[in-house]
């Protein structure tokens, strides 16, 4: 219903057909398939899941794609309860993403935050903490702490990387920072939208995802 | 159920994509984070293949949302349960305290106002002290009209009122705030800050300064509440640094006091005002 492949009033109706597909089908598959390397739970949520995406095929329902249009040019105010659905969604998603990264979701987040012009606080920089690392986070700290959405990246980037110098004993430029960040960014959009595709974000929509996910993740 | 070995387990089909289990198996782990247990043949696809990795990604969203919403459900109704105490435990203190002021008003003061009589009027023996009290508690609407009363039950009216209230009411001063004490027994603690002073539970005498004072590093406004035991707020203050010397100008009591962020509670204590 998030991504628009149903409408509220079919859900009724959903349910039975999920029902009735489990019973008729799908249960003698679970006992077969099922290894028990998972909760039941994960793996039942994964056949209920695919048993709707089934049916939707079966419609030829198309989602409705989160973009530019749903993140940029309607208000919060303005969302419907589907569309906001939708967002929150898509907010998991790109959390998937980033914790997929592993021991690189740290840098990833820090330098999207950056990326977006996000001010940092000490819970960013805490991780950085050491004795060797003192001038470099002082630095940001001077610099991202207060809004610095007139600093270009090519400056935002050229000060961040002494600090990862410092951490992953390198010595390069501002730059080549910016490369690996650019990176990162591709691959969440191409990510999120997914093969088949599911969302339709760019740049400028994914900047706004972004900032919709650090607030998330600040209110806890 | 058998559990298969993670490792030795084919996590694929035979187009080569991950199987049901193993696009559980990679959402699972993108919720306990728990990497180590993650086969990798599942996190070598993932990476590979961009079908897989948006199937994993959807179901993901999918047990999240599903945690948020059971994590809502759970918070409901311990909150409702927690009223549901919370109420009782009012009722019980309110029919405590009654049966505390019955208690004070029907026995503590009785031979206190049997002593005042007797220190007004003298009498010499028992006979005549009681000719003495019944005129005293005697009605008026019938004053000709002898009466042969009980001493104890016509003595009643005589007991000073207004002093047992206060007893009373001092003694209600110190009920602790059952609010309160669950908040306390929850033991909330600012994540940057240690308390120093004062020590839980601490009692000050009338007239003495009390030193809060905490030890840590915390970037936020900070602001402090006192209440009383009734959660009457009888100080509020906006802390410039992590001490503060406050002089209470307070009847005797027990107080209770937070330590707030713009947002969160992160430090609350109690007082006793002697």
């Amino acid at each position: 219903m998030a991504r628009g492949f149903f409408q509220e009033e079919e859900q009724e109706e959903l349910v039975q057909e999920v029902n009735l597909q489990l019973l008729e089908k799908k249960l003698a598959r679970i006992r077969t398939h099922f290894k028990g390397t998972v909760l039941l739970k994960t793996y039942f949520s994964k056949v209920v899941y695919n048993s709707f995406q089934e049916m939707a095929r079966r419609r030829s329902r198309q989602p409705n794609f989160v973009g530019e249009e749903t993140l940029l040019n309607t208000a919060d105010n303005q969302l419907s309860p589907v569309q906001q659905l939708a967002i929150q969604d898509e907010i998991y998603r790109l959390e998937g993403i980033l914790k997929g990264l592993q021991r690189k979701q740290h840098k990833a987040e820090f330098n999207l935050k950056l990326f977006i012009r996000f001010l940092l606080t000490e819970t960013d920089v805490q991780f950085y903490h050491s004795p060797k690392t003192a001038v470099a986070v002082d630095l940001i700290r001077a610099h991202f702490f207060q809004a610095y959405d007139r600093l270009r990246d090519k400056e935002v980037y050229a000060i961040a990387v002494q600090l990862y110098n410092i951490m992953e004993q390198k010595s390069n430029d501002g730059d080549s920072l910016r490369r690996w960040v650019d990176g990162v960014s591709r691959r969440l959009i191409e990510l999120l939208n997914g093969v088949p595709p599911v969302s339709a974000h760019t740049v400028e929509s994914l900047k706004a995802l972004l900032q919709l996910y650090f607030i998330s993740k600040k209110e806890g | 159920m058998k559990v298969t070995n993670r490792e030795t387990m084919d996590y694929l089909t035979e187009e080569g994509h991950l199987t049901e289990e193993g696009i559980a198996l990679y959402a699972e782990t993108l919720q306990s984070e728990n990497w180590t247990d993650l086969a990798k043949a599942v996190s070598l696809h993932i990476e590979d293949c961009q079908l897989c990795h948006g199937e994993a990604l959807a179901l993901y969203a999918v047990l999240s949302e599903m945690e948020k919403a059971s994590e809502k459900a759970a918070v409901d109704k311990s909150q409702t349960g927690k009223l549901i105490r919370m109420k009782f435990i009012r009722w019980a203190m309110v029919a405590v305290l009654a049966g505390l002021s019955f208690y004070f008003y029907r026995y503590l003061d009785r031979p206190h106002a049997q002593d005042q009589i007797q220190q007004d009027q003298p009498i010499a023996d028992e006979d005549k002290e009681k000719e003495e009290l019944i005129p005293i508690v005697k009605d008026e609407s019938e004053p000709t009209t002898p009466k042969k009363e009980n001493t104890e039950s016509t003595s009643i009216p005589t007991t000073p009122v207004p002093k047992a209230d206060s007893r009373v009411l001092y003694a209600s001063n110190f009920v602790p705030s059952a609010e309160m004490e669950a908040l306390l027994a929850d033991a909330r603690r600012g994540a940057d800050l240690e308390l120093i002073s004062p020590v839980q539970q601490a009692v000050f005498q009338l007239g003495e300064n009390i030193l809060f004072e905490w030890t840590g590093t915390i970037d936020e406004a900070l602001f402090l509440q006192i209440e009383n035991n009734k959660g009457e707020e009888v100080h509020q203050t906006a802390l410039s640094a992590l001490r503060f010397d406050y002089k209470p100008d307070l009847p005797p009591g027990l107080y209770y006091w937070r330590l707030e962020s713009e947002e969160d509670l992160l430090m609350l204590g109690r007082l006793e005002l002697e």
